[in-house]
């Protein structure tokens, strides 16, 4: 259905306001990460000011930033591993199958979305050190898993619903055996949602700050958003040296993004988000 | 409150240390066997143990790399004993070392806020220092900030730097305002501050903080008092809603909010902005610690050092002025009390980090001021001018009780002290407020009854 | 569907397992410490015994109704911003997904561009427009600079230190739901629309009557989640404001964690308490609503 033209301006000045509102803070912080620290602070405003990468070449040579890196990375990969593995095994049951409880455990899932994880700290803080978990990755990939499967079981659990089990019961015919359904037709077929669900992991623990702040004590275990946080001190805030960072840190999600994205609708609409 | 200062301690040889240690630590050094007793300073000495010491420090990056020159050095002396330093950012880092000293994880050393010193000291967390040195090291540091590790008999930590707020000043804006040094009443510093004032060109005859540490001139300079806490450690009165401070903040409120520095502004990144414009040239004053001064002086403003003054803090009524004192101390994790060996190691690296020669090397890098009496007596410091000048802020500062959890007081007072500045709240209501989270809160267990 | 039970627990079992260690114990410790007075000082530590007693439903009868209660002005505020901010999101995503579902060109660049907050760190995000946001030197106060205005010290100026945080929030959380909402409408039937064009119906008319109703299912759903995260989203209020200026922007969850920093336990873990009931209770009301409707 082409657009008329009344609609077509109306569309395009809608998205052009809320494209520029969105990318307003992102452009203005690539633009702050490329001036000298002393332009930065400045009432006569200019957009580009000196540039300079010092910003970026600090940040890159530093041994703990690169160390940083290297902790978000593997806390944020291990956990979606964990997360889509079992959200993915879990939900599959809880669509296939009838079983009492079933719904009561559906409404365990959403309602654990609801804890602010603050009260969790503490008490889980205790668990950690009794299993020796802190200040390792563990402690991490752990919490974060386990807040991010209610979301991708509910998630996935709606995607697979709208998979037809007559596929499955064909697989059933070839003498597949349950597991053997699942592996080889429901994932396969599974893709955007499961794409969805991995990103969505993978976010929450690359973005993750309250626990790994409160579960990483030494600079050599710390993962970025806190490391990012150590610079910030109540004196004192390197707002070259943030905003450089924060481009750092934003480009792994950006690329796992727009190599998600395509499936990121799709996932979210078949299934998806349904009551 | 943050201090930053750099204890540059040189391991001395002996002449320059100022504590007589039993026997001279030079060449001969006692035998590594009787370690409490025996001098723990010097380098010379052998020490019994090997092995690792951890430390973790609340400094910054900079600040740091200065730090491990000192740490190398004293490795160097000692072959066999790492000193292993982490990073830890001073915000949260109490509860970092609370958690980690719970878990029985906690690092040997800690530089701790003098605030923490006393919780820490009071929770069993410390190791109580006094036996392994010398029975007159004290005598040997600044007694306000020797007195912050003091607690119940005990000597918990070692003052590695001390600092308070003074007033920094822009020579050629003082000038330009008709003044030829710093004021010396905030009265001087209002009628001379409005000559330079253009609130809307940015241009601010001072810039005050929306954080209550800041605020507390304003309670000394007319009087008033935080609380009170006697011998036994306790609160025996709670003062910071008395008149004399209601004066103080309503003097604040009338006289300098909205005439020389803005009526409201930006809470949350204050500090940024009130040095950025200080080093821009823009603001008169300022309120500042030492350990921004070495940042200060990058500021076009100051390309030219002489143009920064430092005086005390300006006098409110009756020639009454005060300044919170603050600093930090190296403090000792109560484990390493089992092991003789390494309580001696611990020691020997504490009395290098804090003699005279080390101090001197860090606030001549870093212009923070050493707690050794004897550091000011070494050229490098003795001339230099901005450590004479905070000599006399130092010496109209505000010395601070040691109570444990008093380093809680300032997350009401803030609240509280902020919200007085935006108008919700009077300032008698505002520290009554306070005085009461105070009385029912922060200093619940700790009330003389 | 089959009703081979045990397969559905063998296979449900791993999760639950961690569940129970990582969200339900430690619930269940927190919900033990309501009842008592522990704090950072009688907890009990290896250095010093636990001197803590048990206060049965004190803290509750303080927090709820004792004299110097925060707690409703800080829940009056957390429950303006959940429905303010879930408002825009819902509004402006919806808005937004209807204009992404049309054909034209440059569809694809829009879409990329209006997902690029959902792909940025929220405390990066944050950290960001604080900058924005700077009283003396930020880019809005640039701005109004070149337009011969005054600064305003945004994050300390009623009403805006309210707004900033919302204006950010919002920012954040639109393309969840614009995503969301665009796959609901991608997959209502297109006949629809054709058979209410025939019948003469106006494009608003559609609208109300078939696109509303078709993506019912999808918009309760997403307004509830959107309504639970905004409800506990902590590190924009945390970043952005503090929860100041003197307190006033704290929603629950941030007045929580500064209790657990002051080392309240008993009653940070109570607020938490607090917190969860109401969203339990709002939930059920709500899918209870959404039920009948």
């Amino acid at each position: 259905m082409k657009m008329s033209r009344r609609q077509s301006v109306l569309t395009h000045t809608l998205l052009i306001i809320f494209a520029i509102w969105s990318l307003v803070p992102i452009v203005w912080t690539v633009l702050t990460s490329i001036k000298p620290e002393s332009k930065i602070f400045t009432t006569q405003i200019k957009l580009i000011d000196e540039p300079t990468l010092q910003n970026y070449t600090t940040l890159l040579t530093r041994g703990d930033f690169v160390q940083w890196a290297f902790n978000s990375l593997f806390v944020s990969i291990v956990t979606t591993i964990f997360a889509v593995f079992l959200a993915a095994t879990c939900a599959y049951a809880i669509s296939r199958f009838r079983f009492r409880g079933r719904s009561a455990a559906l409404y365990v899932f959403l309602v654990a979305q609801m804890f602010p994880g603050v009260i969790l700290l503490i008490p889980l803080f205790g668990i950690f050190t009794n299993l020796k978990l802190i200040d390792t990755p563990w402690a991490l990939i752990l919490s974060y898993a386990t807040f991010a499967i209610p979301f991708c079981i509910l998630m996935l659990k709606s995607f697979f619903d709208t998979i037809p089990y007559e596929l499955e019961e064909a697989g059933r015919v070839d003498g597949l055996g349950i597991f053997g359904t699942f592996w080889r037709i429901v994932i396969p077929l599974s893709v955007p949602g499961l794409a969805v669900t991995a990103f969505f992991a993978f976010i929450t623990a690359w973005n993750e700050f309250l626990f790994a702040r409160s579960f990483l004590t030494s600079k050599d275990a710390l993962t970025l958003p806190v490391g990012m946080a150590t610079f910030i001190d109540p004196f004192n805030q390197p707002w070259g040296l943030l905003t450089a960072g924060s481009v750092l840190i934003t480009i792994p999600v950006m690329v796992f993004f727009f190599l998600a994205q395509r499936f990121l609708i799709s996932g979210l609409s078949t299934g998806g988000v349904k009551g | 409150m943050a201090g930053v200062a750099i204890v540059a301690a040189a391991c001395s040889s002996g002449t320059a240390s100022t504590a007589p240690s039993a026997g001279a630590p030079s060449a001969a050094a006692p035998s590594a066997g009787a370690p409490s007793a025996a001098a723990p300073s010097s380098g010379s000495a052998e020490l019994a143990y090997k092995g690792e010491i951890t430390l973790w420090n609340t400094q910054r990056d900079i600040e740091n790399v200065e730090l491990q020159k000192e740490v190398q050095a004293w490795q160097a002396l000692h072959p066999g004993i790492t000193v292993k330093t982490d990073l830890v950012p001073f915000d949260g880092a109490d509860k970092k070392y609370t958690d980690a000293a719970n878990a029985g994880s906690a690092p040997d050393i800690f530089r701790a806020d003098i605030g923490w010193t006393p919780t820490f000291a009071d929770a069993g967390m410390l190791l109580d220092l006094t036996s392994l040195f010398p029975a007159d090291f004290q005598k040997a540091f600044l007694p306000a900030p020797m007195g912050t590790a003091l607690y119940k008999g005990g000597m918990y930590g070692i003052p590695q730097v001390t600092d308070a707020l003074g007033l920094l000043c822009n020579k050629s804006v003082l000038t330009t305002a008709g003044l030829t040094a710093a004021p010396t009443t905030w009265d001087e510093l209002v009628s001379a501050g409005t000559k330079v004032t253009d609130l809307a060109a940015k241009k601010y005859g001072f810039y005050m903080r929306g954080d209550s540490y800041w605020a507390q001139p304003f309670i000394w300079g007319w009087g008033g008092t935080l609380f009170t806490v006697n011998d036994q450690g306790l609160v025996t009165n709670i003062g910071v809603n008395s008149p004399e401070s209601v004066n103080g903040w309503t003097y604040l409120k009338e006289k300098i909010l909205g005439t020389v520095t803005p009526a409201t502004w930006d809470f949350k990144t204050d500090y940024d902005n009130m040095n950025a414009g200080f080093k821009a040239g823009t603001t008169m004053c300022i309120l500042q610690g030492p350990w921004q001064v070495a940042d200060i002086l990058k500021g076009e403003a100051f390309t030219d050092p002489t143009n920064l003054v430092i005086a005390k803090v300006p006098d409110g009524v009756n020639g009454k002025t005060g300044s919170p004192v603050g600093g930090h101390n190296w403090v000792v994790n109560v484990d390493v009390g089992k092991d003789a060996d390494k309580a001696a190691a611990v020691a020997s690296f504490l009395t290098f980090m804090t003699a005279p020669e080390q101090q001197a090397i860090l606030a001549k890098s870093l212009g923070l001021l050493p707690t050794n009496t004897a550091a000011y007596a070494i050229p490098d410091v003795a001339s230099d001018p901005l450590i004479n000048q905070w000599n006399a802020v130092l010496a109209a500062a505000t010395n601070r009780s040691g109570v444990p959890g008093a380093s809680a007081i300032y997350d009401s007072f803030t609240k509280n002290y902020q919200s007085f500045i935006i108008g919700d709240l009077t300032a008698q209501a505002a520290l009554d407020a306070t005085a009461n989270t105070w009385e029912t809160t922060v200093f619940k267990n700790q009330m003389a009854q | 569907m089959r009703s081979r039970a045990w397969i559905a627990w063998a296979f449900m079992t791993p999760v639950l397992l961690v569940m129970a260690v990582i969200v339900f114990y430690p619930l269940a410790v927190g919900v033990f410490q309501t009842f008592t007075n522990i704090d950072a000082t009688n907890q009990g530590t290896r250095f010093k015994p636990p001197s803590w007693e048990f206060v049965g439903l004190q803290n509750y009868i303080d927090i709820l109704t004792g004299e110097a209660t925060k707690f409703y002005p800080v829940l009056a505020w957390t429950v303006i911003w959940t429905v303010v901010n879930v408002f825009f999101h819902y509004t402006i995503g919806l808005a937004l997904a209807l204009a992404l579902n049309q054909r034209f060109r440059g569809r694809t660049t829009y879409r990329l561009i209006l997902l690029l907050p959902w792909a940025v760190p929220a405390y990066i995000t944050a950290i960001s427009w604080l900058f924005i946001f700077n009283g003396e030197y930020g880019l809005l106060n640039n701005i109004l600079g070149v337009f011969g205005l005054p600064s305003v010290a945004w994050l300390s100026t009623w009403p805006w230190y309210y707004i900033m945080p919302i204006i950010v929030n919002v920012w954040l959380g639109i393309p969840f739901m614009m995503v969301v909402l665009l796959g609901g409408l991608q997959s209502i039937p297109g006949d629809l629309y054709e058979a209410a064009q025939m019948d003469g119906a106006s494009p608003t008319q559609s609208f109300w009557n078939i696109t509303l109703p078709q993506l019912k299912s999808v918009s309760t759903t997403v307004i509830l989640l959107g309504c639970i995260w905004t409800f506990n989203i902590f590190v924009v209020i945390f970043f952005i404001t503090g929860g100041g200026p003197g307190g006033k922007t704290e929603i629950l969850v941030t007045y929580t964690y500064n209790g657990f920093t002051l080392g309240q336990y008993a009653i940070a873990a109570t607020y938490g308490v607090l917190i969860f009931s109401l969203l339990l209770v709002f939930s059920s009301v709500y899918r209870r609503l959404a039920r009948e409707a």
